[in-house]
């Protein structure tokens, strides 16, 4: 799934917001570059705001001050406050819990700094983590995500009284790790801590799904080595409170056969947690192998298991017949595309969306014109032979019986992403997350309220002619609308008055436009409902 | 003598009293012209440049100096060129006049101000008035619209013409000339700016100072120019009394939309479409992240350009030599006419600079106090059908505000409102409105908004009928650009590759 991508860097910037009116407008900006120092800020799902993390001076030969800058929804400057770190500090990640901001910095000489403030800018806690004690594969993601356009995702707020953390733990080397789930409080005080054990000779992995005041969900894989991609999956439960272990839930084996874990929804109300993802045969690989379906397994807060529902592709989902597709999708209809799932939607009445993008392998013809062309020349060209064919979305939806009730192809134009040279090897399954991970799929981001049971799926479509023989819009986003339960699909072509712009998610109904006149050395900002 | 103010309550019974009185003096707004007489003025403003630049040439100062002055007067000069030139620039018509004569009778009753000074007046919201220091007194509109009596406009200019006499502008030119071409202070300057560390503490020490007392002579000019403008004010015959609300005025201003009740719903006849109630009521003031605290600024009152309003009072009261000034004020009918035409200008430029936020907000405002006039009715009815437009091609963005904490509620829900109006509602509010307009009234933003009702609905034929008709007259005026927009969607539309 592609993840949200950054808000601008206000590096280069040398003035503050200034609000004309309508649009924001940030004016003198010389460059325009984009970075990590800025980004949502997140409460249940939804995007309430905005930061900027950026410098102002060098203090000494050690210490630089920085300003953070903190924006409401509507791009209205709430709050600013300077912060004094030591120079060549990146903020990676900024979690809001309602009380108090969570904010972690990195420093390649000493490590990492986690720092909260409240709302007045004051300093509410703070932890250190020396370099020595961070071990290879916590560095190797630092300096990934610095230069990575998405947003971490290893903080999430417990209620408004803390935060929890995932972390790689250190290991006797690179090619073992294990990890670790810390929870703080508000004064970055440890709570508890949970992690695998540091004895072990497999190699166990964390991501943080869900965490509320009672439970926290996270997905652990587990596998023999680190060259391997065959790995087990588990759904880990540990007590909020506590940090006690609720259960790990096995997600198969080899034997049984293997499932995926796509999302995990706890239900407080209910007293149960759902998972939900795709299943594979006996002998299958989760990044090797094509799922055999779909499973919605409901288990109680004690973990214990409640049902377990499983939907066949073949069998049970190609039962339900797609006639209205256009004639290019009837053809391809018999060709085996594989679906990355991107999100799953849960509206307030238990009905389920999960939201999914058609791809494939196939031969590429421009990768292979690209190698004839550089053997005959004498040399070689890095494009592989091959390509991945992104198609149309796709929508399953199920009952609050967790009955499957529908499979919607919704037709955009096909896009291909080539590969680099030997990825052609790489199986299909594998790429689709590769792809993902280059943010080669056009899915673009799911804008959620909860509380209004209000949620708008965003792609690009490459498409960009609102009818046929029309000219083009600057950008044609596709909308899967999905209101108190009701889903509507729809175009939606957005056109800008310069030449370099950017879309990127808002607060829940709207996407963000931005435009940068060169000229003028000037960034308008304004929001757009995604549809009405 | 102890007299105490009638504060705002008159000023609120006043105006309701005020607005109650809609007679055919405030029908029928139509905005001033924008041409003739600019000649006269540029002359006059090239004048004083000339004059400056022959001035300069006998005075004691640097090559460097004289280089740099001569920069800045070329710089003020551009400055007065650019806002004389613009639409903005309001320079005859009814609103003109009434505030020209208030004008010329300051100067004629006091023959030590330059006699050779003109008024301009300005398509600005903001409440201010500003000269740059030739002779020429700008009014912004925003200002007009604010007060409630010809006394308050009056101190008003005598204060700027005073800015003038006194030559403050000039001063501060001659100010930031020494300042740039100080030898010392740019040595050190770029003495920082190479080291390596803490440039931005070290030039804040270095530059403070010059700043606070830059602020602090600011302050004073200000003073003196409200105690001679207070002077030329009574010369001219004008009572002090019934323009000492004045800074209450200007302290409130400070809000760019004034707060009052709008029933925005019945205004716009919202009531007979269902559903937008319901959506509106999910409307909430707070920030999605909730409050802050934000620290009071220390330094505010050292970087203040501006006296305290309270202080400038007390200043006045002292010179008067009175404690307090305790009278009701009456109601200045003549003004009336002015502060209508005044709130149609409002509307007017809101309109022309595509700010539908602003634009539905004076429109209402003016509608609600003025409930016979055509003008804020198809101004309306032509900015709802141009939003219908704009929420499809989704650049409403572009022309509507979003909510800000800092605003008054009433403008806030508004925003609220116009955001979560569909393209539909949108229009079906804009041919509402217009189709309360007989067909004997016509104005630019009626065709405007016809314009549009025949595009959104597809009629091509109809739409360019219209759009030729209409093309001669919109295209040297800012509505120019609605034309474009339209003209840009019809060429996608009817899949015509603009020939660039």
């Amino acid at each position: 799934m592609r993840k949200i991508k950054s808000v601008l860097t206000l590096a280069s910037l040398l003035l503050a917001f200034t609000f004309h009116a309508q649009q924001h407008s940030v004016s003198n900006v010389l460059n325009l570059k984009s970075a990590k120092q800025s980004g949502t800020i997140i409460e249940d799902s939804k995007i309430v705001g905005y930061y900027i993390f950026y410098f102002k001076e060098k203090q000494d030969k050690k210490i630089s001050t920085y300003e953070i800058e903190v924006f409401d929804d509507n791009y209205n400057s709430l709050k600013s406050f300077e912060v004094t770190r030591p120079k060549n500090t990146y903020m990676l990640e900024m979690v809001f819990n309602g009380e108090v901001f969570m904010l972690h910095f990195y420093d390649a000489k000493t490590g990492y700094e986690f720092v909260t403030y409240d709302r007045d800018g004051e300093v509410a806690g703070s932890k250190k983590i020396p370099k020595e004690e961070l071990g290879y594969w916590e560095l190797n993601r630092a300096m990934t995500n610095i230069q990575s356009a998405t947003e971490n995702t290893t903080i999430f707020p417990t209620g408004t009284t803390g935060f929890v953390r995932q972390t790689f733990t250190k290991g006797e080397n690179r090619r073992k790790y294990g990890y670790e789930i810390v929870a703080y409080n508000n004064s970055m005080e440890e709570l508890w801590s949970y992690g695998s054990d540091p004895n072990s000779e497999i190699i166990e992995g964390a991501d943080l799904n869900d965490a509320t005041t009672k439970v926290i969900a996270a997905t652990v894989t587990k596998k023999k080595n680190i060259s391997t991609k065959k790995m087990d999956t588990y759904c880990l439960l540990l007590d909020a409170s506590t940090g006690e272990l609720i259960k790990e839930i096995s997600m198969g084996g080899e034997d049984e056969g293997k499932k995926s874990l796509l999302k995990t929804f706890v239900d407080e109300t209910k007293g149960s947690i759902l998972l939900i993802g795709e299943y594979y045969k006996p002998g299958d690989d989760i990044l090797k192998d094509k799922s055999q379906g779909m499973f919605l397994d409901e288990v109680s807060m004690t973990g214990s298991a409640v049902s377990n529902t499983e939907y066949k592709w073949k069998g049970d989902v190609d039962q339900f017949k797609q006639e209205n597709i256009s004639a290019e999708d009837k053809k391809e209809a018999d060709k085996q595309f594989y679906l990355f799932f991107h999100d799953v939607i849960r509206t307030s009445d238990g009905r389920l969306y999960l939201v999914a993008e058609q791809y494939r392998k196939q031969l590429s013809a421009g990768g292979t014109a690209m190698n004839v062309l550089a053997a005959a020349a004498g040399g070689s060209s890095d494009a592989s032979n091959f390509e991945i064919l992104v198609g149309n979305m796709v929508v399953i939806e199920f009952d609050a019986t967790n009955k499957m009730t529908g499979y919607d192809l919704i037709s955009k134009r096909k896009t291909s992403v080539l590969l680099p040279a030997g990825a052609g090897f790489w199986n299909t399954a594998f790429l689709g997350y590769y792809i993902n991970s280059m943010g080669s799929f056009d899915y673009a981001f799911t804008s959620s309220d909860k509380k209004s049971d209000r949620y708008s799926v965003v792609y690009i479509d490459a498409n960009r002619k609102e009818e046929k023989g029309a000219t083009k819009s600057d950008l044609m986003v596709g909308v899967i609308q999905i209101d108190g339960g009701e889903r509507t699909n729809s175009r939606v072509p957005i056109n800008m008055e310069s030449k370099f712009w950017w879309i990127q998610a808002a607060k829940p109904g709207y996407i963000s436009v931005g435009e940068y006149f060169r000229k003028e050395k000037r960034v308008d900002l304004r929001l757009e409902p995604i549809a009405y | 003598m102890k007299i105490s103010f009638l504060l705002s309550i008159i000023l609120l019974c006043s105006l309701s009293v005020i607005y109650g009185q809609a007679n055919v003096d405030t029908l029928g707004f139509e905005p001033a012209p924008n041409t003739a007489e600019k000649e006269a003025l540029l002359d006059l403003l090239q004048k004083e440049y000339n004059k400056q630049l022959d001035l300069l040439a006998d005075e004691e100062v640097t090559s460097q100096q004289r280089s740099v002055l001569r920069k800045a007067y070329s710089e003020r000069y551009s400055a007065g060129k650019s806002l004389i030139k613009s639409d903005k620039a309001i320079l005859s018509g009814p609103l003109y006049d009434s505030v020209n004569i208030i004008f010329t009778t300051i100067l004629n009753a006091n023959p030590e101000l330059d006699q050779s000074s003109k008024l301009v007046l300005f398509r600005h919201r903001v409440f201010n008035a500003f000269t740059l220091g030739d002779n020429i007194i700008f009014v912004n509109i925003g200002l007009l619209a604010r007060l409630s009596n010809r006394e308050q406009l009056a101190l008003v200019i005598a204060h700027e013409l005073s800015h003038n006499l006194r030559k403050h502008s000039q001063y501060k030119i001659l100010t930031n000339v020494l300042r740039q071409t100080d030898e010392q202070l740019n040595d050190e300057i770029n003495r920082i700016q190479r080291q390596e560390y803490g440039q931005v503490t070290a030039l804040n020490e270095l530059l403070l100072p010059s700043i606070y007392a830059e602020r602090e002579q600011s302050r004073q000019h200000e003073f003196e120019a409200d105690s001679l403008g207070l002077v030329y004010y009574r010369e001219a015959g004008y009572s002090p009394v019934l323009a000492f609300n004045l800074f209450e005025i200007m302290q409130a201003a400070d809000h760019l939309y004034e707060t009052e009740l709008l029933p925005v719903f019945s205004l716009l006849k919202i009531d007979s479409l269902g559903g937008i109630a319901q959506r509106h009521k999910r409307y909430s003031p707070v920030s999605s992240l909730g409050t802050f605290a934000n620290e009071e600024d220390e330094y505010e009152p050292y970087l203040r350009s501006h006296p305290y309003e309270a202080e400038r009072t007390n200043a006045l009261l002292r010179q008067l030599g009175v404690d307090e000034i305790d009278t009701l004020v009456p109601i200045d009918t003549a003004y009336l006419r002015m502060r209508y035409l005044a709130d149609g200008e409002m509307v007017h430029s809101s309109v022309a600079d595509g700010n539908f936020s602003e634009g539905i907000y004076f429109a209402l405002r003016m509608q609600q106090h003025y409930p016979q006039d055509l003008y804020p009715k198809s101004a309306l009815a032509c900015m709802f059908n141009l939003l219908s437009f704009y929420k499809t091609t989704r650049t409403a963005g572009k022309h509507i505000e979003l909510q800000n904490p800092k605003n008054d509620e009433a403008a806030d829900r508004l925003n609220y409102l116009l955001q979560l109006l569909n393209p539909q509602e949108s229009q079906q509010i804009g041919q509402t409105l217009r189709n309360e307009i007989p067909p004997a009234y016509q104005n630019i933003l009626i065709e405007l908004s016809d314009l549009t009702t025949a595009f959104i609905a597809k009629d091509f034929d109809s739409y360019l009928l219209r759009r030729d008709a209409l093309l001669p007259q919109v295209l040297k005026t800012p509505f120019a650009a609605y034309l474009e927009d339209l003209q840009e969607k019809y060429y996608q539309q009817k899949h015509i590759i603009k020939n660039k």
